[in-house]
């Protein structure tokens, strides 16, 4: 605050005081309608998120509070009273893992070498720019790649609509945004470090081994795993890539069970969302509130060991 | 570099390392958990265990609860077979069919010729089952006393491409007076109904509009001509409770949609299912199950299953599934999902027809 008064040299003001600035500040017609009217902005956002969970949280206790865990245990069934999410909780964590494995290594590498070894080329900036572009890309769009790809072109390997194609199809979804935020971790970093550990005889693996990405860990893990949390509210690319209303496993082995026929939340949420309201709205919400708190604590995942990086790193 | 800070880094660099491991080793072990979870209900009774395999139904949303259930239920008898069932539409599931994707395709109309020349140009072969009937309800909100009863003409007179620009029930009347056809009220007209992909706009269209406009419902036919499909400018929805929902909210709303839907929603209070005359000053009915079982009810339609003839000595289970479906045990699914099962005489026939895998549309 004292640093006002160098500002404007050459005028004697009254000392600055809370009381002064508060005068101030209140004379500020404009400045106040403006504050105005982003608290309302404030108030809308809240409302609306608040309007959601609770509508959800009402819709849903009927069946959360009568069938909690056969609603979490049963597979999906004709019978309101039998139906459960089990099948979609289970598709949603391998997609989760799969994204992981995938896109996480991949991201963060594409990250590593665009900010550290990539020289400033026309050809860098137009892949970066691509980059961030991908990341606005539609998600339908990204289904109708995984379609095209995984199901179609590697069925072979993925079993055509599997769990595989879904997490696949995903990953390449959520890869630009950890591309990104990777890569401002990483440019974050002050370059006095890098050269610090230059100045030290390093090598440049050495010195992001042991200086950029431990600083950065922080900042990239947190855009990795909530891009995990995206990943995992998508329906749109499911729908297209042919997630299954019904299904049962038989006697199938785990591998023909990863290529076989799959679902997941969101796709559960939508597949009660069609059934008649009257039996099963509670259903969709109750589908609802799974993926949500499982988003939460990934989210919450992130918080706290962006913390504990942060912590430990000092800073 | 001093020697400790290498070290210090390096935990840091491990630990997160040894966090992202955690995660993945928690979203693993999770996934298994899950899995293990899903295969609890299969073991119930065994009766006979049929051996083992794995295919996919697709179609028609409106067959896809019957077929869910028998799926559903044929896990106690055959636990070692996986079948996955989805409802994207006839069209869809037709396409998916004769492109050999799938071995049983449902459809609540029967394939049309073009999708009969693709599976013929693709070599497939099929048996067509006929599986129950379902009628089309004529919906109104629950608050409409103003109309009880339309006929064929009425509906051709409000939601024919003749009608294209109607949002009021009267300005049908210009449509109705040239035959001398009902009076309606001065009210807004509201429509809703599913669209062009649904099979339940196939059937309505066909069994409606088109029987009008060839002069089926006593309508001068040779003097001008009749639109034969339906009016493109109402609220379409893929999802009948976005359909219902419609119908709720409009005092003097008009729409149509399946029977099983309709009377669900009549016994919530959201819609009334308003009687349907074929021809004018004729018999006004009710759909009810019996009703619609015993054709008095006009606009009804069948269900079809579709059945690759290929697959099914190929593929491990789809026989089996198919003989489980047409048994006494798998028909009572069709009345328990909400449609009308086949009067003795006709199941008989479609077993028939199944055991001779009698090739092509009946």
């Amino acid at each position: 605050m004292t640093a006002l008064s160098p500002d404007r040299p050459g005028k004697t003001r009254l000392p600055l005081t809370l009381e002064s600035l508060k005068r101030q500040r209140s004379k500020d017609g404009f400045g106040q309608v403006f504050q105005g009217l982003l608290l309302f902005s404030v108030a809308i956002a809240f409302a609306m998120v608040a309007t959601v969970l609770i509508t959800v949280l009402i819709d849903s206790s009927e069946v959360l509070r009568g069938q909690f865990w056969d609603f979490l245990t049963n597979k999906s069934s004709s019978d309101p009273a039998k139906a459960g999410v089990a099948q979609g909780i289970r598709g949603s964590l391998i997609i989760a893992g799969i994204v992981t494995l995938v896109a996480f290594p991949v991201g963060i590498g594409a990250a590593i070498y665009l900010e550290e070894y990539a020289a400033d080329t026309p050809l860098t900036r137009l892949i970066e720019v691509t980059v961030r572009n991908l990341a606005g890309v539609p998600s339908i769009v990204y289904g109708l790649l995984g379609l095209a790809v995984f199901v179609q072109g590697l069925g072979g390997i993925t079993g055509g609509s599997s769990v595989i194609s879904a997490g696949l199809t995903l990953a390449i979804l959520v890869l630009p945004i950890i591309i990104i935020t990777a890569s401002e971790s990483i440019r974050a970093i002050p370059s006095s470090l890098r050269e610090g550990a230059y100045g030290l005889g390093a090598t440049q693996w050495e010195v992001i081994r042991t200086q950029v990405l431990p600083a950065a860990m922080p900042g990239i893990l947190t855009g990795a795993v909530l891009s995990i949390a995206r990943a995992l509210g998508e329906a749109a690319p499911l729908l297209v890539i042919g997630a299954a209303a019904f299904y049962s496993t038989g006697f199938q082995g785990q591998l023909d069970q990863m290529q076989g026929a799959f679902t997941a939340l969101p796709m559960n949420v939508a597949t009660f969302a069609k059934l008649p309201a009257d039996v099963w709205a509670g259903h969709a919400a109750a589908a609802s509130v799974v993926v949500l708190v499982l988003v939460f604590s990934i989210n919450l995942v992130a918080i706290i060991a962006r913390a504990r990086l942060t912590k430990k790193l000092g800073r | 570099m001093n020697p400790t800070t290498l070290t210090q880094t390096q935990s840091q660099s491990i630990s997160a390392g040894r966090l992202l491991a955690c995660l993945l080793a928690l979203a693993l072990v999770i996934s298994a958990c899950g899995s293990g979870v899903g295969d609890t209900t299969t073991d119930a009774a065994a009766l006979n265990s049929s051996g083992e395999g794995a295919f996919l139904i697709s179609g028609s949303s409106t067959v896809f609860p019957i077929v869910q259930l028998q799926a559903e239920r044929y896990e106690n008898i055959a636990p070692g077979v996986a079948i996955a069932v989805e409802g994207p539409g006839s069209g869809d599931g037709a396409k998916k069919f004769c492109a050999g994707d799938v071995p049983i395709a449902n459809a609540s109309r029967q394939f049309k010729d073009e999708e009969v020349e693709i599976c013929e140009a693709n070599g497939i072969t099929f048996v067509e089952l006929n599986r129950g009937i379902d009628g089309i309800s004529v919906v109104t909100s629950a608050n409409n006393d103003a109309i009880e009863c339309v006929s064929f003409n009425d509906l051709y007179a409000l939601l024919s491409d003749e009608s294209i620009g109607f949002t009021n029930w009267a300005d049908a009347n210009s449509l109705t007076d040239t035959w001398g056809g009902q009076e309606f009220p001065d009210a807004s007209l509201d429509i809703f109904g599913p669209g062009e992909e649904s099979g339940t706009f196939d059937s309505f269209n066909e069994i409606v509009i088109e029987s009008v406009a060839k002069g089926k419902t006593g309508l001068d036919v040779d003097s001008r001509d009749f639109a034969e499909i339906i009016r493109p400018d109402y609220t379409s929805s893929p999802d009948d409770n976005v359909i219902i929902e419609g119908i709720a909210s409009s005092q003097f709303s008009l729409g149509w949609v399946g029977f099983a839907f309709a009377q669900e929603a009549a016994e919530a209070g959201k819609a009334k299912m308003l009687q349907v005359a074929e021809q004018d000053g004729g018999d006004c009915v009710s759909p009810t199950a019996e009703t619609i079982a015993s054709a008095e009810f006009p606009i009804a339609r069948f269900l079809y299953t579709y059945v690759n003839i290929d697959a099914a000595a190929n593929t491990p289970g789809v026989a089996d599934f198919v003989d489980y479906m047409l048994s006494p045990e798998g028909l009572s699914a069709v009345s328990e999902a909400g449609y009308v099962a086949l009067p003795e005489v006709d199941s008989a026939a479609v077993l028939e027809a199944w055991a001779n895998r009698l090739p092509g549309r009946n």
